[in-house]
């Protein structure tokens, strides 16, 4: 018996190794692009992610224009994502009946588990031709002027962002579906005693689970800007200095590594240039992650 | 001793004793031709040689190899000036050779445009630059009408030109711009050549990029009044039709093995020492005369060492003679790659065979 709960203790053990684990991978990594992309920092300097462009031939590398990319088209399927999600988890736990539940739950969940050129595919040769056209006969020539115009098949920087929007809110909803069914039967009889009607209710649950839904919008980002390539059928490719204007084509750093690292060697600035561009992602990410730690910490209810 | 011909050139190959495997890697155009050739000279070997190839890309075979990770590498460029001068500094003894030719071609979606009355689009390389630069803008530009046949030249819309180009590093890319740096000498000062390059006109707004020859045909095929520029294996296994381009002697030539065997011909009188640098091999290949010849003409080239282990130098040797020989006939090439004219096939043997001595 003895002997049991020690090999139970040392199990358990392992697991805090296997966290140190994973701290010492990231850690290597960060030293990894750090040192790679050294380089091309003493090279550009400030120019390196405050100017738009990426020319072998010249060795010159300025990567602004996906550095904006990555941003807007995360951003932008954030915040579709987070209205869809949290639509249909309320759905899923709160409205739906009860008989309905588990199967809406498991398409939901099976639609997590597409993989991602299933999703490219479907952005490339249905949204993408679906923006396109509607860009062409529904947005007035003014607003064109300021939003730019798609590529040729309807490849834009919104387009990559609402094909990921639909990539990443199954996953999201899964997590705040999870969050809100885990709140407490007590909270809710309590509630609802309160004479509160069912939006009420829902309103509080949400609240009550912030936290939880930060970290599902905290794991969409990873997923969104770390998406190569599906976004990288549907954003077009191109140098986009303007990179704001989210109608008109562009790129993400995750698209534009998948692009370029082939035939990086051949030049002696492209392969720290693209281990520089990893790593301003890297912290931006983490920037993210501690200010939405931060503003979510100690608030409840 | 196996004997292995083409055309006047008789070449006896030696296997290795025991069974001998290689690594190489590099160039993602010429893979699938180098599968075809790996399984048939597995067959001739009788299985003791045996070839692992990697489409890594040509600038990461070239580093592999110089690593010595690979035993031989292949790209679409000759060895680039770094490495060949670390390669000097390091005092290593190396060949470089060419195995097999390629072409770049330019296909078009031209709404309007009879084929069977007007024939194929004509372009030229000066007009090709100013579209890709974004200093012609429209179908019924001038210097796009003068071009085509005169019954044909009121058929061109006035409707922006879409130019799509690929978005990922590629050999197709950097001799498509070697062309455009060659013919433009606006061209070459404002953007020059390689793998990756800026694209002005995409700053217009009339340009766009995609991934690999499958990306850049599907765009051109969805988008109206577009043009863009795939490898020719491609094209041809995928019954693209392309333009046919202006050459020195102002002749209209379209794609073809005769016209890129012509070219490659009156290229190949002056390639350099095996062990010299290679960086202006391939624009002698490039815009050169002739009433047949089409104008971009590459080839894809192969690195090794001099200094290996007998049993890996003897395998080369084989595998890479019987390539420059019996692997240039028709039937062993793969669909729509470009056989080396006989004088290429020569020096790259006599390259080897000086080389590799065991």
């Amino acid at each position: 018996m003895g002997r049991k709960m020690a090999r139970g203790e040392m199990l358990f053990r392992s697991f805090a190794l296997s966290n140190i684990l994973i701290i010492a991978i990231v850690a290597v990594m960060v030293i990894l692009l750090g040192s790679e992309g050294v380089m091309i920092y003493i090279k550009e300097g400030v120019s390196f992610i405050s100017t738009s462009i990426w020319s072998g031939a010249r060795e010159s590398y300025g990567i602004l224009f996906a550095l904006g990319g990555s941003i807007i088209t995360s951003i932008i399927a954030i915040i579709i994502a987070l209205a869809i999600a949290i639509g249909s988890a309320v759905t899923l736990s709160e409205l739906a009946p009860q008989s309905m539940r588990l199967f809406l739950s498991s398409l939901t969940d099976l639609s997590a588990s597409i993989p991602t050129v299933i999703y490219g595919l479907w952005g490339l040769y249905i949204l993408a031709p679906a923006v396109g056209w509607i860009t062409r006969e529904w947005i007035p020539e003014s607003v064109r002027s300021i939003l730019g115009t798609p590529g040729s098949i309807g490849t834009s920087l919104l387009t990559a962002s609402i094909l990921l929007s639909i990539m990443i809110s199954p996953f999201a909803t899964a997590m705040i579906r999870e969050a809100l069914s885990s709140v407490p039967r007590s909270i809710d009889e309590a509630l609802y005693s309160l004479g509160l009607t069912r939006f009420e209710v829902v309103v509080l649950k949400l609240r009550y689970i912030r936290r939880a839904i930060a970290t599902a919008m905290m794991i969409a980002y990873g997923r969104a800007v770390g998406e190569t390539i599906a976004v990288s059928m549907v954003v077009g490719n191109v140098v986009n200095p303007e990179f704001w204007r989210i109608l008109s084509p562009g790129y993400t750093i995750s698209s534009l590594i998948a692009d370029q690292y082939q035939n990086a060697e051949s030049y002696n600035y492209m392969v720290p240039a693209i281990f520089g561009a990893a790593l301003v992602l890297f912290v931006i990410g983490v920037m993210i992650n501690i200010y939405v730690t931060l503003i979510t910490r100690g608030q409840r209810l | 001793m196996l004997t292995s011909r083409y055309g006047d050139i008789v070449v006896y190959i030696r296997m290795p004793e025991s069974p001998v495997s290689l690594n190489g890697g590099g160039s993602t155009f010429v893979y699938p031709q180098m599968q075809a050739w790996i399984s048939r000279f597995r067959n001739i070997s009788e299985s003791l040689v045996s070839i692992n190839y990697q489409g890594i890309g040509s600038g990461a075979g070239e580093a592999q190899w110089f690593s010595r990770v690979l035993d031989f590498g292949a790209a679409d460029v000759p060895i680039s000036n770094s490495t060949y001068s670390k390669l000097a500094s390091a005092g290593a003894g190396f060949i470089q050779f060419p195995i097999i030719a390629g072409s770049v071609v330019i296909i078009y979606n031209l709404p309007g445009w009879d084929g069977s009355v007007c024939g194929s689009l004509r372009l030229s390389g000066e007009v090709l630059a100013s579209i890709y630069l974004g200093s012609i803008i429209y179908w019924d530009d001038p210097r796009v009408r003068d071009l085509q046949v005169d019954i044909c030249r009121s058929k061109l819309p006035h409707e922006p030109i879409r130019a799509i180009h690929r978005s990922d590093g590629s050999g197709t890319t950097a001799l498509f711009t070697l062309y455009l740096s060659h013919v433009s000498s606006e061209w070459s000062r404002r953007v020059g050549y390689g793998y990756t390059v800026e694209w002005p006109r995409d700053a217009l707004g009339y340009g766009e990029g995609a991934r690999g020859n499958d990306g850049v045909a599907a765009k051109v095929k969805g988008t109206a009044y577009s043009i863009g520029y795939v490898e020719y294996s491609y094209a041809v296994a995928n019954k693209l039709s392309f333009a046919a381009l202006k050459n020195r002697d102002g002749y209209f030539v379209l794609p073809s093995p005769q016209s890129v065997s012509e070219a490659l011909r009156r290229g190949a009188q002056d390639l350099p020492e095996p062990s010299q640098y290679w960086g202006d091999v391939p624009r002698s290949f490039i815009d050169k005369e002739g009433r047949d010849t089409y104008p971009i003409v590459g080839l894809v080239y192969v690195f090794i060492y001099t200094d290996l282990p007998r049993d890996k130098a003897i395998a080369l040797s084989a595998f890479f003679r019987w390539i420059l020989t019996e692997g240039q006939r028709q039937d062993n090439l793969v669909e729509g790659y470009l056989p080396l004219p006989t004088e290429l096939a020569k020096q790259a043997i006599g390259y080897i065979e000086k080389a590799l001595k065991y």
